[in-house]
């Protein structure tokens, strides 16, 4: 699809390239997209792939590991693109799924989830814009906030995850 | 407010679902049918939120740029929750409202592609051009489409039933006139992945949820598109009883 946000849809595949860092090129297409939408290929793009990873790995972690549904989960980035007040994910945790986690029974929902993936160094200050984004969409109210980092390790073989809570 | 999200998610989702599909058609009904629901709620007052906090954001966000601060970011995310604060604008409406913006942008990215498509058809029907592939069909229990590859056909569907429940030796009962071999590749998922191999054809089986993808490989003969359609058909309404 030229209009999807991220080609998430066979990571498992690519897995081997997106680690190697290599681009695909995309191909560009003859008509002019609808309003308020821009193609893929003219979309903001920083070169890294691990950003795909690092959702993947947040989306693997919520369904695989905390048994949360897909359809519980929001990709909200197009919104966040587009200007909006939102993060990259919100997360309708309506069983309270992520109780041993956030060590609170009693949560308020969405949860609103941040991912920040690094291939090589850790960057504080990218750690640090995902924590100001949560900072803003939390604002006033008591949601919650998940800063998910995912890091590739040492031995360059998997990537390393921590998630953080973020409340006011 | 916490329900309408959660309506909202499942909306949107459900409409990702049927761009991935191709069934541009039922995106659009799915949108329309969610954003009827939005209305009962106070969605213009969302609407409204959303668009003031984006606005408050792209003001901070210029006056940063123009003042060449050195932690931009920070500086922005400082402002924007004081102003979020005095204002008393609220979160949760914010969110709700950019979901919503957010249906209504796919729905009509959807309505022109939906457009585009059917231009498309109808120069295929001019020209006489034979359509192959990239076709959506729609039975009681399962939707799928077909597109052709150069080297393999792949087949997207969505089920009205999981995944889960799939019954793989009632399959093997089906198709034991291909003389395949089946196996279920096992992984530590919720996904379901399963093999089907025979001496002209290889085909695999990814489903997670309600969402099917099919991969096949076989040689171009001049029955593979017949031979191609029942197996689909098959496996489908197998995995699907």
């Amino acid at each position: 699809m030229r209009f999807s946000e991220k080609q998430v849809k066979r990571i498992d595949e690519n897995f081997h390239d997106y680690s190697l860092g290599t681009h695909f090129s995309l191909r560009q297409p003859i008509q002019n997209p609808p309003r308020r939408l821009r193609y893929l290929i003219e979309k903001f793009f920083s070169g890294d792939v691990s950003g795909d990873i690092g959702e993947a790995l947040f989306a693997y972690f919520l369904i695989d590991v905390m048994n949360l549904t897909s359809s519980q989960i929001g990709h909200t980035k197009p919104v966040k693109r587009g200007g909006y007040l939102t993060t990259d994910f919100v997360v309708w945790d309506n069983f309270h799924r992520l109780t041993s986690v956030l060590q609170k029974s009693n949560y308020g929902l969405p949860l609103l989830g941040e991912v920040k993936a690094f291939t090589g160094q850790i960057d504080s200050s990218r750690i640090g814009h995902g924590l100001a984004q949560l900072k803003m969409a939390i604002a006033n109210s008591t949601l919650i906030g998940l800063l998910f980092l995912v890091v590739r390790n040492q031995q360059r073989q998997g990537y390393d995850t921590y998630l953080v809570k973020v409340e006011r | 407010m916490e329900q309408d999200l959660a309506f909202l998610i499942r909306a949107i989702n459900e409409v990702k679902e049927n761009i991935w599909l191709g069934d541009y058609h039922k995106a659009i009904e799915t949108a329309d049918a969610n954003m009827d629901i939005a209305k009962r709620f106070e969605f213009i007052e969302c609407e409204n939120t959303s668009n003031e906090i984006r606005q408050i954001l792209r003001q901070f966000r210029k006056e940063a740029k123009q003042k060449n601060l050195k932690n931009r970011r920070f500086w922005v995310a400082e402002k924007v929750s004081k102003t979020i604060e005095e204002r008393k604008l609220d979160s949760q409406k914010n969110l709700f409202g950019s979901l919503l913006i957010y249906l209504s942008d796919l729905r009509e990215a959807m309505a022109y592609l939906s457009e585009i498509k059917s231009q498309t058809t109808m120069e295929r029907y001019a020209d006489k051009i034979p359509q192959e592939g990239d076709s959506l069909q729609r039975t009681d229990h399962y939707r799928y489409s077909i597109q052709r590859f150069p080297d393999r056909w792949e087949v997207r569907s969505i089920l009205d039933m999981g995944v889960l429940q799939w019954n793989l030796e009632k399959l093997r009962e089906e198709l034991s006139d291909y003389a395949f071999s089946i196996e279920e590749i096992p992984k530590e998922r919720p996904s379901r992945t399963f093999e089907l191999y025979s001496r002209e054809m290889y085909v695999q089986v990814v489903g997670q949820d309600n969402q099917v993808e099919i991969t096949i490989y076989t040689p171009d003969t001049p029955d593979a598109r017949q031979r191609i359609h029942k197996i689909i058909e098959t496996i489908l309404k197998t995995i699907s009883q």
